[in-house]
């Protein structure tokens, strides 16, 4: 039976060359907030809110966050940038914190543009981008990562 | 009571697969409701020892999850499994059915019946096969880990420094199953940790309850024969260690229970993975548990578990545990034990 394990071990272990990744080049990673309160940048928690440890906005209201889905070109870009891991669990991730009932779902976009154009529009929502967006979004609170 | 638990989670499971049917996706979902499906299989395919159980393979349950945002402030979930009649007597059941008010952006209120905050495994990881570290729950849950409670629940998190969180369960106990408070008010949880950074999580609890008539409990397995009528008064101590980067998942899992008279009965479970690959974790586990030929309502004796296996990731949905473990079981005339190849297949989206 021994044997057999080790065959089966050595065989799944295959499976992760099958691993095919996205852009990994490393990208300056800003947060980008829609709220109307009067937080400072500095006041924000951004691993809190990126990892769902923090949930709510200081006035209760919830986060809407939107995070890079597969099809998005900065998925892995975010994933291994914001969360150090890549987007498969990144995704997994959440799914286990929406799970556990601490988390709020987020939503997913199939691109970068998708998720400007969301924070944009809805209030309470953030998100993770890459910082060269920086100057177009002045309405937006915005804090480097 | 638990006719209409079922009933009110199915209908909003309904509900929200009627009206909203991004919700079906995890990258689609939808802007108050979010819909999740978990789901297993088992197999244990090789044995050896004194003890052999029949091969087998063998569907675990499904988990209808729902999370749906009522306003801003509140929001309600349900965890709902189904399994079919030939491996479990309830086709359907409520696992979890909670309405959550967030009080602020650190206090939340919990009313409903929810898995009882006693450990990480049971407060995160609840009936999602998907997210288990190993392919058993520790053996405590088969004993002496109450894994629900209907009550009232008040949490905190992100307090202080060390990111300190708290949970307070005031429930109905175990003895009442699906009836909200039938003997009134009969346990408590108190549940503190800290999360000193975003890879790390200590956690202690302390849980009460009296279980009603002890001896016609369906746990019941004790050979000690007391007052036929005796209620049984028993604490539970918990602690637990999660640790993951990108490079290692550890989970160690201790408890220690007692109820009247001298007895003490405990248990430990440790995990060690490490990501060697993306989709790839070899990992390692050990399980002990020992109740104390005292103990007046569990079954006394001994059982250790321990093995080695390996996680994969074989899509972005779905996993495939492997692992060759061995299960000794001592009691007070007899003695077990065999070891087995086994699989789970897991998914969830």
């Amino acid at each position: 039976m021994l044997k057999y394990s080790i065959w089966l071990i050595v065989l799944l272990s295959g499976t992760a060359w099958a691993e095919k990744l996205t852009s990994t080049e490393p990208a300056n990673l800003i947060l980008v907030a829609n709220i109307n309160d009067t937080i400072a940048p500095d006041e924000l928690d951004v691993q809190a809110i990126i990892r769902g440890d923090q949930g709510n906005w200081s006035n209760g209201d919830p986060i809407l966050l939107v995070l890079p889905g597969r099809e998005a070109e900065i998925y892995e870009q975010v994933s291994r940038g914001a969360f150090g891991e890549s987007g498969m669990m990144m995704q997994k991730r959440w799914l286990k914190l929406v799970f556990s009932g601490r988390g709020n779902p987020p939503r997913y976009a199939d691109s970068e543009k998708e998720m400007i154009d969301f924070v944009l529009n809805t209030p309470g929502s953030a998100a993770v981008i890459r910082a060269q967006h920086h100057q177009d979004l002045t309405q937006l609170l915005v804090k480097a990562i | 009571m638990g006719f209409f638990l079922s009933k009110l989670a199915l209908l909003t499971i309904a509900m929200s697969i009627a009206g909203l049917p991004k919700a079906y996706s995890i990258e689609l979902p939808a802007d108050n409701w979010n819909l999740n499906i978990f789901s297993y299989v088992n197999s244990h395919l090789a044995h050896s020892g004194g003890y052999e159980p029949d091969d087998y393979i063998e569907l675990g349950e499904t988990s209808l999850f729902v999370f749906g945002r009522l306003s801003n402030r509140l929001s309600v979930l349900t965890e709902v499994t189904l399994l079919p009649k030939r491996y479990r007597e309830d086709t359907v059941k409520v696992e979890r059915l909670t309405l959550r008010w967030d009080l602020n952006d650190k206090h939340r209120l919990t009313l409903g019946k929810m898995h009882t905050p006693v450990n990480y495994w049971n407060d995160s990881f609840h009936h999602g096969r998907y997210f288990f570290p190993t392919i058993d729950r520790p053996l405590a849950f088969k004993k002496f880990v109450p894994i629900h409670e209907i009550g009232v629940r008040f949490s905190g998190s992100r307090l202080g420094r060390y990111n300190f969180f708290y949970d307070v369960v005031l429930g109905s106990g175990q003895s009442a199953g699906n009836d909200p408070f039938i003997n009134g008010l009969k346990s408590t949880t108190v549940s503190i940790g800290i999360r000193p950074t975003a890879n790390l999580e200590i956690r202690s609890s302390l849980y009460q309850d009296e279980i009603i008539n002890h001896q016609k409990d369906l746990e019941h397995g004790a050979g000690v024969q007391t007052n036929r009528r005796a209620n049984l008064d028993w604490q539970l101590w918990s602690g637990s260690m999660y640790f993951e980067n990108n490079k290692i998942q550890m989970l160690t899992e201790l408890s220690a229970s007692r109820n009247k008279g001298d007895n003490l009965n405990y248990t430990s479970y440790i995990f060690a993975g490490w990501k060697w690959l993306p989709r790839v974790m070899p990992f390692v586990f050990a399980d002990f548990q020992r109740i104390d030929p005292k103990e007046l309502h569990f079954t006394p004796g001994i059982q250790r578990r321990y093995g080695i296996g390996i996680k994969t990731a074989i899509s972005n949905r779905t996993d495939l545990k492997v692992d060759l473990s061995t299960h000794a079981v001592q009691g007070d005339e007899s003695k077990s034990s065999y070891t087995a190849l086994r699989f789970q297949f897991s998914v969830g989206f």
